[in-house]
């Protein structure tokens, strides 16, 4: 346990010691959250709501996209992906304990220190400046607090799945990036999962994509607790297909050797 | 001169041919450029088929923005892709900017022409589509001054663009968190100008029309191309200030780079 | 050999501001170099050797004093003093990493603007010198470091420069590398009365190239002399590092204590005086020993020689 909790301190420091990364990426959300936020402004003026969101639930949706922009499409991506891809992976595989929950550990430790840094700061100014919709009862930001972790762990889970397809291709950069844009959309990032078309907005609302942008939002807009009942279900599901992929991938090694 | 400008050339077909080496990956990232635009386009039409319009545009019109910015973007990008503060950072860490320097060429000519990205003409290209796709959307017909304002649109947007990439460059040798901010500005810049400019507020239109001219380029022409009258302060004469406004930035960014040099040579890093 | 400077050098100085305050990292140094010279240039690291390089290239602004290379001022005139030097860094390459090598040396004929017949006519005698004839077709990423170094090599004389500045060119390589690299180094200098400044930790290369060394320290240049009056004063030296047994006080008939850090003992010989084996045989008749290894001098025991007075500052 205290191996874990040493990994999770461990990714803490490094990613907060990236103070330059911080600086331009704080810049970053502020743009962008200003430019998105005039937008929706000039949107909501004709109409009060739209697919059942108003202006207060839109720009809601606005800043924790920008606070969490950088704990969900997080820049280190590739590492784990090279990582096998150079054979340093294996080492993890060799050692006691569990490999899946070490990476965990030491990922959340640094998301954590992103959501700490950046998507709280960003956040809070944003809602001291603008008519957001975020809990006024210290549950209700609790609740919307353990949204934005379930949100990384998701995250990881996924990159995890994703950055595993090293184990069986070298060509993943390729397949990647013509998947990301996809997924960025799917998820929410571009546009609210509410204003997608009927037919794709079900599919979407039923895949591991929600938890990462649009359970948090729920969470905030509506005050709601399901989104993060159906964040716990992804974190086990996405789990339960995590150890499936190193189990294989772990006899896929002994057997070819790396 | 002539012989100058031939080693560029030369210099920028080495790097394509480099990067031809690997052409899945080139077409993946070259298809993946062009993806990123259509998610971009898909999700602006899915939010203001949602709404009806944004202040007075019809959906098309704002996709007619997006196309010229993207389309701009990507011509930038191309040739200046390398001159962002983490990529020009690491080639003065690495020692590699010492060696451009040892050679008989302009430092800007040799960097520009030695990293040519060719993944952002899958940009260019959605971009293009876009345009095309979004004047036919709204009813536009194509005449030669419109194809003119769309390739003043382009180019003086795509110049104004390099100007910030030289000018990010240049500081990079000072300090890279003033690049760093400057970076923002670039796709922050091309964001802000896929909307039509009379949403912002003053203070931001002020700025992007007149200190990074961002809206000047891209919107002001948009509204020749759609027969549409400006808001005013924004009459579509100003169209033809674009260029000039242009090329001064540029000349502006050109400067940044070489007191950038000047500060670099002077103080070793 | 002409008698004009193709270097020039007088009291040249570089100031850094750093966070501990200004470094001199250049104090004042004064050299000129004839035409046709092969100058080793050495120093610890951080002595000052690649600033002063750097300022000579052109590519550095002195904070003082003069510099001109081949008459130019190579910071005001960097473009057109490119045009006659040649650079090689033993570290990075100059090349075209993902192309052909051939493509390198075409794209390096464009660029110095080297008509293409006599271009064609030095590459082949370039390419038999240095064995490239094999390379050219190969992407220079899949070149051994022996087998990129000459190529850096061949590029970098392809436009028949002037002035020639190497840092650490022979680092890494094999014995064998080494060797070619030297020899081509030293027909290059005999036949084209190319200048040469070889910056290097490695004393091989200096006993072996060059007529004259430098030697950098602190930003100071502490000797400029003939390899010869370095040589004969410590190229026959060496050191025999002693563990004994007990802290004891050492004394070995033919041999000098140098340096003493707890049961270690650093003890100079003269090569020419004493063998290696009868010192050991007379170190072991007298005290009892853990362990020994030989040492041969390297730049930074020379120049700590220096300091303590030992050789005449100028050869």
């Amino acid at each position: 346990m205290r191996a874990y909790l040493a990994l999770f301190r461990a990714g803490f420091l490094r990613q907060t010691s990236y103070r330059l990364a911080l600086a331009a990426g704080l810049a970053t959300n502020a743009f962008f959250g200003v430019v998105r936020t005039a937008v929706f402004y000039a949107l909501y003026r004709e109409r009060d709501q739209v697919a059942g969101l108003d202006v207060a639930d839109a720009l809601t949706y606005v800043w924790i996209l920008e606070g969490l922009f950088a704990v969900i499409w997080a820049p280190w991506f590739w590492e784990l992906a090279e990582a096998i891809r150079s054979g340093e992976f294996v080492v993890e595989l060799l050692r006691p304990g569990d490999p899946y929950l070490r990476l965990l550990a030491f990922d959340l430790g640094r998301t954590v220190s992103v959501l700490v840094t950046r998507t709280v700061p960003t956040l809070t100014v944003a809602a001291l400046l603008l008519p957001l919709r975020l809990p006024g009862t210290l549950g209700g930001l609790a609740l919307l607090g353990a949204s934005l972790v379930l949100a990384a762990v998701v995250s990881f889970q996924l990159r995890f799945l994703f950055g595993s397809a090293a184990f069986w291709t070298p060509d993943y950069r390729s397949l990647f990036m013509l998947l990301f844009p996809v997924l960025w959309l799917l998820s929410g990032f571009v546009v609210p999962v509410d204003f997608f078309p009927e037919p794709l907005r079900v599919l979407v609302d039923w895949s591991p994509l929600i938890p990462l942008l649009m359970a948090p939002v729920r969470v905030a807009t509506d005050g709601a607790s399901a989104p993060v009942a159906l964040q716990v279900v992804w974190v086990v599901l996405l789990w339960l297909a995590g150890r499936l992929v190193l189990a294989t991938a772990s006899r896929r090694l002994v057997v070819h050797g790396g | 001169m002539a012989e100058q400008a031939g080693i560029y050339l030369r210099l920028a077909a080495a790097s394509v041919r480099a990067t031809a080496r690997r052409p899945v990956y080139l077409v993946a990232r070259t298809l993946a450029a062009a993806l990123i635009v259509a998610i971009e386009v898909a999700g602006v039409v899915l939010m203001l088929d949602r709404f009806g319009s944004i202040g007075g545009w019809r959906p098309a019109e704002v996709v007619l923005l997006f196309g010229l910015a993207f389309t701009a973007q990507g011509l930038a990008m191309v040739f200046g892709d390398t001159l962002e503060a983490d990529k020009m950072s690491e080639l003065v860490r690495r020692g590699t900017f010492d060696q451009v320097l040892t050679r008989p060429a302009s430092p800007l000519g040799w960097v520009v022409a030695s990293y040519v990205d060719t993944r952002f003409l899958g940009r260019m290209l959605a971009g293009a589509a876009t345009v095309v796709w979004a004047t036919d959307r709204a009813g536009v017909a194509w005449t030669p001054g419109r194809a003119l304002l769309a390739v003043l649109a382009v180019t003086c947007a795509a110049a104004i663009i390099f100007g910030v990439l030289m000018a990010s460059a240049g500081f990079t040798f000072v300090t890279v968190q003033a690049s760093e901010a400057v970076n923002v500005l670039i796709f922050g810049g091309q964001y802000l100008a896929s909307y039509p400019m009379q949403i912002y507020g003053s203070a931001l239109r002020f700025v992007f029309v007149w200190v990074i001219p961002l809206g000047l380029a891209v919107y002001v022409p948009a509204l020749g191309i759609l027969g549409r009258q400006g808001p005013p302060g924004l009459p579509g004469w100003l169209a033809w200030l674009a260029a000039p406004v242009a090329a001064a930035f540029m000349a502006l960014g050109g400067l940044a780079w070489r007191a950038g040099i000047r500060h670099y040579v002077g103080t070793g890093s | 050999m002409n008698s004009n400077p193709v270097i020039e050098v007088e009291g040249l100085r570089k100031r850094y501001r750093t966070r501990r305050g200004t470094v001199e990292a250049v104090a004042g140094i004064d050299f000129s170099v004839r035409a046709g010279e092969f100058v080793g240039y050495a120093g610890p690291n951080g002595a000052g050797k690649s600033t002063t390089v750097k300022m000579m290239s052109g590519i550095l602004l002195p904070s003082a004093g003069r510099v001109e290379v081949c008459g130019l001022v190579p910071y005001r005139e960097r473009k057109r003093l490119a045009r006659r030097m040649g650079v090689v860094f033993g570290q990075r390459t100059q090349l075209w990493w993902d192309l052909p090598l051939e493509e390198s040396f075409q794209l390096v004929g464009h660029l110095y603007r080297i008509p293409a017949a006599e271009r064609a006519a030095r590459l082949a005698r370039l390419e038999e010198v240095l064995a490239l004839g094999p390379l050219l077709a190969v992407p220079v990423r899949s070149l051994s470091l022996g087998q990129r170094m000459r190529a850096e090599l061949a590029a970098a004389v392809l436009p028949a420069p002037e002035v020639l500045f190497l840092d650490e060119p022979t680092i890494g390589l094999d014995v064998e590398a080494k060797a070619a690299v030297r020899d081509f180094l030293r027909e290059l200098n005999r036949t084209e009365g190319t200048t040469v400044i070889l910056t290097t930790h490695d004393l091989d290369d200096i006993t072996r190239l060059c007529s004259r060394l430098m030697i950098i320290d602190h930003g100071r240049l502490i000797y400029d002399g003939t390899v010869e009056a370095l040589r004969s004063a410590y190229g026959t030296t060496r050191v025999l590092v002693v563990d004994l047994a007990e802290d004891e006080p050492v004394r070995v008939p033919g041999a000098v204590l140098a340096r003493a850090e707890g049961r270690r003992r650093w003890l100079e010989f003269a090569r020419d005086e004493v063998s290696a084996a009868e010192l050991i045989a007379r170190l072991l008749a007298g005290h009892e020993v853990a362990d020994l290894t030989l040492e041969e001098p390297d730049i930074e025991d020379i120049v700590r020689r220096i300091y303590r007075g030992e050789a005449p500052p100028q050869g």
